[in-house]
């Protein structure tokens, strides 16, 4: 698990640094006498304002006080190729007081856990027989076989795909997600539902 | 590009800006600067559409409907070029086809707004900037209430969105009034301060402006009708999903979504509350939604009803 917080802080280069490993899982060190490759499986979660001074597209109205200039500096740290391989996109608001204190009713964590640990099981044991054991780590050509999009769900991701003309690696990456949700749900088949969510999480809006 | 001074009296001066000097002889113009690529200015007087530089998603969305609309009657757009309303005003007008004039408070050599040279680029293609200003002088703040009554000069009706009431764009409204022209504003919602200003201009004796129509006494009879090659109704009319993979009963859901949710972006938490849905089965109905083109969702966590012209669908 790499957690980068504040990742519109730091250097562009840096951050592109990261897009090897995150593609291949590997990193090749070359040096003058010898290339050297050490192996970099991680999960990226990255945690950013959406301007510098963090208020913008608050509810409350107008309270980002950034000139419009410091906004497109500050987002276009992250650049494309780096957004495209981010899977999921989760915008939390800034709680009021009054949601704070009154308890939440959301479900507790065990449950969710227990969720997540059986999904992982069904995940296992089906890459067993292709020697994969997460959905994060299916390959292209394994996805389609193991996703068996139903009628809709195919409808949904081309038409997407389409409107708003995503790579060959977008499409991807919202099966690998199709294919989690589906599996957190206990679903043998990946369907539209499963397809569209994965679509809404990236925050693929044009 | 090319840029050229005008003198009262010579070639292509907006003769309406002389009528600062009817109202009193030390607001004369003595002298504009223009850039733009086109030899002639844009027809004159326009319809200026100004307001807060730090506007809401609606806000800027109403700027952008105003403008296209007026650009579709073959009226120029006015308007100051400040970030915002204004610049929202000035895409509008062109996305339509429209042509339009920026006003600036400070000389043609100053790049400001720096985030605007885009937009600049176009606007001296297809309209002109405009300023009292040498070419160096820098955008000091007093330069913007004499650029705001230029501005109401070159305009038979001033339209006011989403202004606070320290505004400028109140100052050019009340340019407006003293010249004769017509002040308009948009409603806004009284929540917060954000419509404060334009509100106000409202109680005070403003037209409201709901659509175009409010204007049309002001407005030449619109003879040309819409100029050719405005992209209104895209032609490409999208089918309804007619998918079998479509959740079944998706369509009453659909429909009672679009009732809840209206132009202005509204969260999502407050939808799912009025739908009685969870936020995994929002997010679905979201997604298929904005797949077919009726609704999108903002940063923020705000959806909205997408309008195609003349309403949905």
């Amino acid at each position: 698990m790499l957690f980068l917080d504040e990742v519109c802080e730091f250097p562009r280069s840096h951050l592109e640094a990261l897009r090897q490993p995150l593609e291949e899982r590997r990193v090749a060190v070359a040096r003058v006498r010898a290339t050297v490759v050490f192996p970099a499986e991680f999960v990226l979660i990255a945690a950013a304002n959406p301007c510098p001074c963090g208020h913008l597209g608050e509810r409350s109205g107008s309270a980002c006080r950034c000139p419009e200039d410091a906004i497109t500096r500050y987002q276009s740290r992250l650049s494309g190729p780096m957004r495209d391989r981010i899977d999921m996109v989760v915008e939390v608001p800034r709680l009021g007081g009054e949601a704070l204190l009154s308890g939440s009713s959301e479900e507790p964590t065990a449950l969710v856990r227990g969720r997540v640990a059986a999904a992982q099981a069904r995940q296992s044991e089906r890459g067993a027989a292709i020697g994969v054991t997460a959905n994060a780590l299916l390959r292209g050509d394994q996805l389609l076989d193991v996703c068996q999009l139903d009628p809709g769900a195919r409808d949904a991701l081309t038409a997407a795909g389409e409107r708003w003309h995503l790579s060959a690696r977008a499409c991807h990456r919202v099966l690998r997600v199709g294919r989690t949700i589906a599996d957190l749900a206990g679903e043998e088949r990946v369907g539209r539902g499963a397809v569209i969510e994965a679509f809404q999480l990236r925050g693929q809006a044009p | 590009m090319s840029r050229r001074c005008l003198v009262p009296g010579g070639a292509g001066w907006p003769a309406p800006v002389d009528d600062l000097a009817a109202l009193h002889p030390s607001l004369r113009v003595v002298s504009l600067w223009v850039e733009g690529e086109q030899s002639e200015l844009p027809e004159l007087p326009g319809v200026a559409v100004v307001g807060a530089r730090r506007a809401s998603v609606a806000g800027l969305e109403v700027a952008r409907r105003i403008a296209g609309d007026l650009a579709r009657r073959g009226v120029t757009v006015v308007s100051g070029f400040a970030e915002g309303i204004d610049a929202a005003a000035h895409r509008g007008c062109l996305a339509a086809g429209g042509r339009t004039v920026a006003v600036l408070g400070s000389g043609l050599a100053v790049p400001y707004p720096r985030a605007h040279q885009g937009l600049r680029t176009e606007l001296s293609l297809r309209g002109a900037l405009m300023t009292a200003y040498a070419a160096w002088a820098s955008p000091l703040r007093w330069h913007f209430p004499h650029r705001n009554r230029i501005i109401a000069a070159l305009s038979l009706a001033v339209v006011v969105v989403e202004a606070r009431a320290e505004s400028g764009a109140l100052s050019t409204a009340r340019w407006a009034a003293d010249l004769g022209r017509e002040v308009l504003a948009v409603p806004g919602s009284i929540l917060g301060r954000s419509n404060d200003g334009s509100n106000r201009l409202l109680r005070d004796g403003a037209r409201p402006y709901l659509d175009v129509a409010d204007l049309a006494d002001l407005l030449p009879p619109s003879d040309a009708g819409p100029p050719p090659g405005c992209e209104d109704r895209r032609g490409r009319s999208e089918p309804p999903q007619s998918s079998g993979g479509a959740a079944p009963g998706q369509g009453g859901v659909a429909a009672h979504l679009l009732e809840v949710i209206g132009a202005e972006p509204i969260p999502r938490e407050l939808v799912a509350r009025a739908l009685g849905l969870g936020a995994r089965d929002l997010a679905v109905l979201v997604g298929e939604m904005e797949l077919g083109g009726s609704v999108r969702t903002l940063p923020g966590g705000l959806v909205q009803r997408v309008h195609g012209p003349g309403g949905t669908r």
